[in-house]
């Protein structure tokens, strides 16, 4: 057996992990989203939402697991569930028409720079796959537990920033970038 | 009898291709493009011609015309991109950048490659040549074909059939040249059918896509008008950087 073999053998076996997980968790996204969609009415800015820090928010949460059934905590994470996905839907669609508003205009503008749009299209993309990693963790944890999963990672993303700092004091990195904006 | 009836459909097709350009007066618009199908339907027949009756002439005969090929193909790349980006002046800046890094890439990576090999020759094979050849053209396809969805650029179903379609064969030629290499002498009988089968099917699809003349629809929505490239950059910069720092604010527990 060839170093190629199991290189092929490792790339079928990661493609059907990635297929299968990902097959699961739009299954899930689906029964979620067949009982309620479209929470928010279409036309409104989702950036002017102050929904977003409530669904999130695990004060509630942490009465209604602790003061009621089971059943009710669970229908309660449900319903919570379905708010955040649809909220996260209408905060994607609104950043990716602003994004395409901006691709339609620089199409025609002579003076576009190609490092500026790349560096645009990267930070399109990065949002794009943090909204889709949220977006997962939502649907797999429910949107309370997701939200302090994320918190934990800035924590220690933060941690290694304090110790990337003490080794090179005067260096800026991207991970610093990421935690300022948290911070 | 089967493979004859390959030899012979190819070259039929192209016939049609050249034949509905010409009813409909459209050669001119994608000058290349015919011209690639043009030397792609002589050297069938020249290398029909060889193969019966010039054997030990054939594998030269082959390989000098697919080489001939490649540039023909590079030629139906550049034509897309000056076509599909004649209107959208910025989007061309962007591509024409982003292409001559790729180019300068691949032109490296082959240069890099070769220096490697005792006679200075790129690629220790014919084969292997055209494979980095063929790598290099794919490279650049892809990064084209990404621009025009990236900036939303219409292409129209003539410039999509070429597009596309080359862009099929290129994927089978890379696969079939690859498997070629990787397995050798015991993926010779699947060679002889392969390259030809898949070209058969972008044939289909370019005689559907080129069968009439269809113009590059105009773009339907109308730009934001700012008046230079900076405030227009600063404004969505500052408006994806702020719904990101709100996304962060918000799922905070």
């Amino acid at each position: 057996v060839t170093t190629a073999s199991w290189l092929f053998l490792g790339s079928v076996a990661f493609l059907v992990t990635s297929t299968l997980l990902l097959v699961g968790v739009s299954h899930v996204a689906s029964r979620l989203r067949a009982a309620d969609s479209d929470l928010f009415p279409h036309n409104h800015d989702a950036m002017a939402l102050e929904a977003g820090a409530g669904i999130f928010n695990s004060d509630d949460w942490d009465i209604v697991t602790r003061e009621t059934s089971r059943e009710f905590a669970r229908k309660f994470r449900y319903e919570r569930t379905v708010l955040a996905l649809d909220w996260l839907r209408l905060v994607r669609a609104e950043v990716r028409r602003l994004v395409r508003e901006h691709r339609h205009a620089a199409r025609v503008h002579t003076g576009i720079r190609t490092v500026d749009e790349a560096k645009l299209a990267f930070e399109f993309l990065s949002f794009e796959l943090s909204t889709a990693i949220l977006w997962c963790l939502v649907v797999v944890r429910g949107p309370i537990r997701a939200a302090r999963l994320l918190g934990q990672s800035l924590d220690s993303a933060r941690e290694l920033r304090r110790i990337a700092e003490g080794v090179m004091p005067n260096r800026g990195s991207s991970l610093s970038g990421i935690v300022k904006t948290n911070s | 009898m089967s493979s004859l009836a390959l030899w012979l459909s190819g070259p039929a097709l192209q016939a049609v291709l050249l034949v509905r350009a010409a009813q409909g007066k459209f050669l001119n618009r994608y000058k290349f493009f015919y011209s690639y199908v043009v030397w792609v339907l002589l050297q069938q027949i020249v290398s029909l011609w060889i193969y019966k009756f010039r054997p030990a002439s054939y594998a030269l005969a082959y390989w000098s015309g697919e080489a001939v090929s490649v540039l023909a193909g590079c030629g139906l790349v550049w034509e897309a991109y000056k076509i599909a980006l004649a209107r959208y002046p910025g989007a061309s800046r962007v591509a024409r950048n982003v292409l001559l890094f790729v180019f300068i890439f691949a032109v490296t990576r082959i240069l890099v490659h070769a220096s490697n090999t005792p006679n200075w020759i790129p690629g220790k094979t014919t084969l292997e040549t055209e494979l980095d050849l063929r790598v290099a053209q794919a490279a650049m396809l892809i990064v084209l074909v990404a621009l025009f969805a990236y900036y939303a650029i219409p292409l129209g179903r003539n410039l999509k059939g070429i597009v596309y379609g080359y862009a099929f064969f290129l994927t089978s030629a890379l696969v079939n040249l690859g498997l070629r290499d990787f397995l050798g002498a015991r993926f010779q009988s699947i060679w002889h059918y392969a390259p030809a089968a898949s070209y058969l099917l972008v044939l289909f699809y370019w005689c559907w896509a080129l069968w009439s003349y269809a113009p590059i629809p105009q773009p339907s929505l109308e730009p934001r008008l700012e008046a230079d490239y900076e405030t227009l950059l600063a404004k969505t910069r500052g408006k994806l950087s702020s719904a990101r720092a709100r996304l962060l604010r918000d799922t905070r527990p």
